[in-house]
């Protein structure tokens, strides 16, 4: 593959080449036919020279996905960090709910016991799917 | 005889124990007061969720340009030769026919697509960043604790807080000062984490800055510019003679008005890539500070104000040119 620099460089030596033939094309002097026949062969070379810049993007890409990639495993970081701050909300909401279950089990109420556990086992599933 | 001898003696085992275990407890709430007064002294993370917020705002922009590789090639490309055969000639009237060209818009897509890869990447990082220090993130409240609590009272009996009122209000202290405690302590978590993810990886950050701010610079304006070229070949046909003067006036309006609608179009690119660089100036500022300095620093927030401020400039600049 071309390097990127001949890419950009050769976009760069057709686009200034049209648009000197552009510039060329606005003499006044000139027969209509003629800026036509000129405006036609700057159409040519800046259409190209686009196709080249876009090449050399991808090119760029190319070189540079490395730093890109480790660039997106700070998300796996990021990602760990606030599983771990939340975690802890987590724990004080099931810590709120050992609190009914303690006074359930204290009070010998078994209908409040299997409330709690429910609610405690539905937030600990919760937990685990996130 | 020793002290502890001494106390032994004169009032037994268990009363020693007792006590010794009541300056055990003293020592332990004196040290978690030590350490939340320590810890509510640092300032929040504020300045850092400034930068990566206004960051993650001056990279979205990009899609409000509107100007893009594909778009290019639809727009420009493919209707560079509506006029060519005289199409708005009066004396030749022909149908204008779209260019057609191999492996596009193909590669106009694929380059887009690159473009878009690393806007995203750079963006997520920095929206990540900004959601570990967004104040709004850790919120405990210990309330239902405190809650539950007070509604039952054989748990209220068994933990000596049968006194009502101050039963109650013991709970409510006791809930308040667990809330500010372990917000503290997850703030502190938060502080290190961001400053450890900042200085991890702002080489790859920089990077990745580099390659997207020369694919702009180097080439997508460039492409621009060969647009701009192609709409003054376009409208070569002002220079017909024969055409009507009014057909000529409508013509050099549409000229203006896509003209007008590029330069805008080049502005926010040339400002969204001045955002790029600043982002990857200030983050390499910080990260550099912060190997030696704490985040909540006054040396290091003043280095990150300043910067959330120019992106901050350079994101309103980008706005006001829409």
């Amino acid at each position: 593959m071309a390097e990127t620099y001949s890419l950009q460089s050769l976009g760069v030596i057709l686009q200034e080449a049209a648009l000197a033939i552009n510039h060329r094309a606005k003499d006044e002097t000139l027969e209509y036919k003629e800026v036509k026949a000129l405006s036609y062969q700057a159409q040519e070379l800046l259409i190209k020279s686009k196709t080249l810049f876009e090449l050399a993007t991808i090119e760029i890409g190319v070189k540079a996905q490395d730093s890109l990639a480790e660039l997106n495993t700070a998300q796996k970081d990021i990602v760990k960090t606030l599983k771990t701050i939340k975690s802890v909300q987590k724990a004080i909401n099931i810590a709120g709910k050992l609190v009914s279950l303690s006074g359930a089990l204290l009070s010998s109420d078994v209908a409040g016991v299997v409330s709690s556990v429910k609610g405690i086992l539905t937030d600990v599933a919760d937990d685990k799917a996130s | 005889m020793t002290f502890k001898k001494r106390f032994h003696n004169r009032e037994g085992p268990a009363k020693f124990q007792q006590k010794t275990n009541i300056m055990k407890q003293k020592k332990y709430l004196a040290s978690l007061m030590a350490l939340v007064i320590v810890t509510s002294s640092c300032v929040d993370l504020e300045h850092i969720n400034s930068f990566s917020k206004t960051s993650v705002h001056t990279i979205a922009a990009y899609k409000d340009a509107g100007y893009s590789y594909t778009y290019s090639y639809f727009h420009f490309t493919q209707t560079s030769g509506i006029y060519n055969a005289g199409n708005a000639s009066p004396k030749k009237v022909t149908t204008p026919s779209l260019v057609f060209l191999d492996n596009e818009p193909k590669t106009a897509m694929a380059a887009d697509a690159v473009i878009n890869v690393f806007m995203t990447g750079i963006s997520a990082y920095f929206s990540g960043i900004s959601k570990i220090s967004d104040q709004d993130l850790v919120n405990f409240n210990f309330d239902d604790i405190g809650k539950n609590l007070r509604a039952d009272k054989t748990l209220k009996a068994k933990l000596n807080l049968t006194d009502d009122k101050n039963g109650d209000e013991k709970i409510a202290a006791l809930t308040k000062i667990s809330g500010i405690f372990t917000t503290e302590m997850a703030g502190a978590y938060r502080r290190k984490r961001v400053k450890e993810i900042m200085i991890k990886y702002d080489g790859a950050l920089a990077l990745s800055i580099d390659a997207l701010t020369e694919m702009l610079d180097n080439c997508l304006l460039r492409a621009l510019v060969s647009d701009a070229g192609l709409i003054d070949s376009k409208y070569s046909i002002l220079a017909d003679p024969d055409l009507e003067y009014s057909k000529k006036i409508d013509l050099m309006r549409e000229c203006l008005n896509e003209k007008l609608q590029l330069e805008k179009s080049r502005q926010q690119i040339v400002k969204i890539s001045e955002g790029l660089k600043k982002m990857k100036e200030g983050h390499h500022a910080v990260a550099e500070k912060l190997k030696t300095a704490t985040i909540t620093s006054k040396e290091a927030i003043v280095f990150v104000r300043k910067y959330a401020a120019e992106v901050y400039e350079i994101s309103n600049t980008i706005k006001s040119i829409q």
